[in-house]
C-alpha cells in the first residue's frame, strides 16, 4: 500500500526494447498515471532497451541488468567482484519482490522472476497479448512458473487462449481482453482536425491537395522496415490509376542517418516528389487517419496493432500475406493481403484502394463506449485490468 | 603469426599501399593482382600495410612485405577513451616508423585512409584510388576519415567514371584531376575450370544441364541488394508455368542475421527449392562458369570484380543503371535496367532464357570486351601513371 492509500502493483517485464505488446502495456501504464481510481505502479524489468525512458517517465522503474545502472550489485560487478554482485543482485531482487500488492506480468519472459516472488504477494495476472509470440521464447522453467504463480490470465485473442491452455492455465480463470492501443487525443478527431493534419502535411511537403495519400508506418531498419515501400511507391506510380497517389513514410524517431538507405533508394528511383518522410516520436494515429490507406511494406513480423488502429479510423490496411503471422486483427471489411513479395499485386491494391470515394473521417462516436472500437482503448481496457488484478483470489 | 619487426628505415621510396584488409574482397584481390604484375615487370619496392588481416595474407606475403597494423591489437581500449585510443595508435604508428619520407602512399579503397592517422607527418605524394561511391563515402565512412580522404591526397584513381563523376559532383574533386582506371581480373581463370567441376556445381543446387542458372556472388548486405535478388526470383518463377530457372546467390555467411530474413521471403514466396544461398568460395571462376547469366542487383556498386569475372566465363551481365557497370555492358555485353525495375529486369531474364543464341552472343561479347581488363593490359596502363609520382 502507497502513502496515498492506493495498492501498489508491481509490473514485471523482461526486456524493455520497443514491440506492439509493450506498447500496449505502455498504454496501460500511461492510464494507471492519469486516472484517480487507478493502483499506483511500479516496473521491474530484466533487461533495458530503447523503450527504457518511455517506461520510466510513466513508473517508477528498476532494470535487473542495467549495464549503465550504479546499483550496488552493479558496482561490484564494475569491480570486478562477480561472486559478491551475485549475492548482492539476489538480495535486492527478493527484498524488490517481497510485495504484498497485486502483480501484472504483461511480457511471459519476465517469468524468471516469479521464481523469486514473495509467497505474500497478492494476484498475480499474466497477460499474453494478441501481438505477442505466447510462450514460444519462454525457457521451459519460466514457463512453469508462470502457471505456477498465475491467478489468472489475461489474453488477447483465442490464439493466445489456447496457448495458455496448452501451458497448463484453468480456461475459467482465462480472460479474452483485446490489446490497447495508444492514440492519445482521440477525442480531437473529427473532420475538421483531420483536414488540418491533412492540409500541413500537403503544405509541408508540396503534395496537390488532390492527390491520395498511402501512409507506411515504423521505424526504419532494413530488412525490418520499411521494406518494400519504395518499391510500392515506384510500381504504383508507373500505373495508370487515374489519380495522382503520394506516398508517406512515418518514421518514428528516426534519424538521419536511420533515414540515409531510405533516401537513398527514394532518390535514386526518381521519386524525391512522390514519396515523403515523415519523423515523430508517438504513434501517428492522425497521420494514418489522414492518409486514404495504410500500406504495411514490412515483409517480417506484422504490427498487428497498427493494421487494428487504421482499420478503427476506417482506413483500408494492405499487408502482405503471411501464414506464419499472428492475426492480423483486421477484418476482411477494412484489408486487403496480397501474396509474399508481390509488388505487382500490392501495387495493384493501393490503386485500387485509393480510386474509390474516401471513406469520412471516423469521428468520436466511433470510440463511444459499448462499441466494438471502445474495446481497444486504455480507458476501456485499463479498468478490466485491474478489476483482474484487485480480485481476491 | 605477425611479429612486429624492428624498424629499420628503407634506402629508397617505396610504393606503399595501405589496405583495410586482405580478405577476399574487390579491393585487396585487385590489389594482388596489382602487385603480381608489379613484382613480374617492375623493380619498385613496394610493401602492403593492412588494417586488418584475411585469407589472402599468404599470398601477399609472398609477393611483398605486409604489415597488418590492426592484428593483434596491441592495447585493447574502450569506445571513447581518448588516452588509450592514442597509445594505442602511437604503437601502431610505431611500426611505419621505417618508411622513407618520400615514399608513395596509394589508398587503396576509401575506407583504408584510416591508416593515413598513424602516419600524419608524411611527406611524400599520396594517392586516393577510390572504389567506393554515394554510400560507401556519404553513409559508411567516418567523419574523420572523409577530412583526411579529402585533404591530403595529391593524386586521384578512380575504378570508374562513375566513381570519378560521384568525387567530382558530390565531394568537388576536379574531374579532370580524376584518372578513371577500371578494375583488373586474371581473365584466363575459368578457361582453366573444368566441366566435371562446372556439373558438380551446378548438380549441388539441383540444376541439371538444361535448367538457367542466374548467379550472382557478393557478401550480403543492403548495398549489395539480395533483398532485389529473391523480388527478382519470385517475379520470374510466379505464374503457373514455372520456368527451370535456378537462382544462386555465392558468397553467404550463414552468421549474417540478413540470412534469415532471405530465407524468409524465399520461403513465403513459394521459391525456396529455386534461391540457393551458397556460402563464401575459393573457386568463383568455376561458380561462374556454373551460371548461365550474371545479374547485378546492387544498389550501387563501383565497377564490381565478380562481374568482370563472369564476364570472362563468356556470361551476359545483367544490371541496374547504379554505379559504373553499365560503362561495361552497355546494349549488347548484357542489359542495363531502370533502378528500382526488376519487372524490367526480370523480363530479361525470361528472354535469355527463351533465346539461348542471343544469351550465348552477349556473352561473347562480354568475353571479347572484359581482355580489356586483363591484368597484362590494364596494370601496364594504371603503371604508365603511377610510376610518373614515385621520387626518383
Amino acid at each position: 500500500m502507497s502513502a496515498d492509500g492506493r495498492p501498489t502493483c508491481l509490473v514485471l517485464l523482461g526486456t524493455l526494447e520497443p514491440s506492439e505488446p509493450l506498447a500496449s502495456t505502455l498504454a496501460f501504464l500511461e492510464w494507471c498515471r492519469t486516472a484517480p481510481d487507478a493502483p499506483r505502479v511500479e516496473v521491474l524489468a530484466l533487461h533495458p532497451g530503447t523503450a527504457a525512458d518511455q517506461v520510466r517517465a510513466l513508473a517508477p522503474t528498476t532494470v535487473v541488468y542495467d549495464p549503465q545502472g550504479w546499483s550496488l550489485p552493479r558496482v561490484a560487478q564494475r569491480m570486478g567482484l562477480q561472486k559478491p554482485a551475485a549475492v548482492l543482485r539476489a538480495l535486492d531482487l527478493t527484498r524488490r519482490l517481497r510485495v504484498s500488492g497485486p502483480v501484472y506480468v504483461p511480457d511471459p519472459e519476465a517469468g524468471w522472476f516469479l521464481h523469486r516472488l514473495g509467497a505474500h504477494a497478492g494476484p498475480v495476472v499474466v497477460h499474453l497479448h494478441a501481438t505477442s509470440s505466447g510462450l514460444q521464447h519462454v525457457d521451459p522453467p519460466d514457463r512453469q512458473a508462470l502457471v505456477d504463480r498465475a491467478d489468472r490470465w489475461i489474453v488477447g485473442s483465442d490464439a493466445m487462449a489456447d496457448v495458455a491452455a496448452e501451458a497448463g492455465a484453468d480456461r475459467s480463470q482465462v480472460t479474452e481482453l483485446p490489446d490497447l492501443l495508444t492514440l492519445p487525443g482521440i477525442g480531437e478527431l473529427d473532420a475538421d482536425f483531420l483536414a488540418t493534419v491533412r492540409r500541413e502535411l500537403h503544405e509541408r511537403h508540396g503534395i496537390p491537395v488532390d492527390a491520395a495519400l498511402a501512409v507506411g508506418v515504423g521505424n526504419v531498419d532494413w530488412w525490418t522496415v520499411p521494406d518494400a515501400f519504395v518499391r510500392i511507391a515506384w510500381e504504383t506510380t508507373r500505373r495508370t490509376t487515374g489519380r495522382d497517389v503520394h506516398f508517406l513514410w512515418v518514421a518514428d524517431g528516426a534519424t538521419e542517418r536511420m533515414l540515409w538507405p531510405l533516401r537513398h533508394d527514394i532518390r535514386h528511383a526518381g521519386l524525391e516528389d512522390r514519396v515523403h518522410i515523415e519523423t515523430g516520436s508517438r504513434r501517428p494515429w492522425n497521420l494514418i487517419a489522414a492518409g486514404d490507406v495504410l500500406v504495411s511494406s514490412r515483409l517480417g513480423d506484422h504490427e498487428p496493432i497498427g493494421h487494428r488502429e487504421a482499420a478503427l479510423m476506417e482506413r483500408p490496411v494492405l499487408w502482405f500475406d503471411d501464414p506464419e503471422a499472428p492475426e492480423p486483427l483486421v477484418d476482411a471489411d477494412h484489408g486487403t493481403a496480397v501474396p509474399h513479395l508481390d509488388i505487382d499485386a500490392m501495387a495493384a491494391a493501393v490503386a485500387e484502394a485509393v480510386t474509390g470515394e474516401r471513406a469520412a473521417p471516423p469521428g468520436q462516436d466511433r470510440f463511444a463506449p459499448g462499441t466494438e472500437a471502445a474495446a481497444w482503448l486504455p480507458a476501456i481496457g485499463g479498468p478490466a485490468i485491474v478489476d483482474l488484478l484487485q480480485r481476491t483470489r | 603469426m605477425n611479429r612486429p619487426t624492428l624498424p629499420h628505415r628503407s634506402d629508397r621510396p617505396e610504393l606503399v599501399f595501405l589496405s583495410h584488409a586482405v580478405d577476399r574482397s574487390g579491393p585487396p584481390i585487385y590489389l594482388l593482382h596489382l602487385l603480381r604484375w608489379l613484382t613480374a615487370n617492375t623493380d619498385v619496392p613496394t610493401r602492403v600495410v593492412s588494417l586488418n588481416g584475411g585469407a589472402l595474407e599468404p599470398e601477399f606475403r609472398s609477393l611483398t612485405r605486409l604489415q597488418v597494423l590492426g592484428e593483434p591489437n596491441p592495447i585493447r581500449v574502450r569506445r571513447g577513451s581518448r588516452p588509450l585510443t592514442q597509445a594505442r595508435n602511437a604503437v601502431r604508428g610505431a611500426r611505419l616508423r621505417d618508411l622513407h619520407p618520400r615514399s608513395v602512399l596509394y589508398i587503396n579503397t576509401a575506407w583504408s585512409v584510416r591508416l593515413m592517422q598513424y602516419v600524419p607527418d608524411h611527406a611524400g605524394p599520396v594517392v586516393a584510388h577510390v572504389h567506393e561511391l554515394e554510400v560507401g563515402l556519404d553513409y559508411h565512412l567516418p567523419p574523420a576519415d572523409t577530412d583526411r580522404l579529402f585533404s591530403r591526397p595529391d593524386h586521384w584513381v578512380a575504378a570508374s567514371a562513375a566513381v570519378a563523376d560521384n568525387l567530382a559532383q558530390r565531394w568537388g574533386v576536379p574531374r579532370d584531376e580524376i584518372l578513371v582506371h577500371h578494375e583488373m581480373i586474371d581473365v584466363s581463370a575459368p578457361t582453366q575450370v573444368g566441366g566435371e567441376e562446372v556439373a558438380q556445381l551446378r548438380r549441388s543446387i539441383g540444376a541439371g544441364p538444361d535448367a538457367l542458372v542466374v548467379g550472382t556472388t557478393a557478401v550480403v548486405n543492403w548495398r549489395k541488394a539480395p533483398d532485389l535478388f529473391v523480388e527478382l526470383a519470385a517475379r520470374v518463377l510466379r505464374g503457373v508455368d514455372r520456368p527451370d530457372v535456378h537462382f544462386a546467390w555465392v558468397g553467404v555467411d550463414e552468421r549474417a542475421p540478413e540470412i534469415t530474413a532471405l530465407r524468409r521471403d524465399a520461403r513465403r514466396a513459394g521459391i525456396a527449392d529455386r534461391l540457393h544461398l551458397v556460402p563464401v568460395s575459393d573457386r568463383p571462376e568455376a561458380w561462374m562458369r556454373a551460371f548461365d547469366l550474371f545479374v547485378l542487383p546492387a544498389r550501387e556498386d563501383a565497377y564490381p570484380l565478380a562481374a568482370l569475372e563472369a564476364a570472362a566465363a563468356g556470361r551476359p551481365v545483367v544490371c541496374f543503371d547504379a554505379g559504373g557497370m553499365p560503362e561495361f555492358v552497355g546494349s549488347d555485353a548484357g542489359a542495363v535496367v531502370d533502378f528500382p525495375d526488376v519487372d524490367a529486369m526480370a523480363a530479361v531474364v525470361e528472354r535469355l532464357r527463351a533465346e539461348p543464341a542471343v544469351r550465348r552472343a552477349m556473352g561473347d561479347v562480354a568475353r571479347a570486351r572484359v581482355e580489356r581488363h586483363d591484368v597484362p593490359v590494364a596494370a601496364p596502363r594504371l603503371w604508365a601513371d603511377l610510376s610518373g609520382w614515385i621520387p626518383r
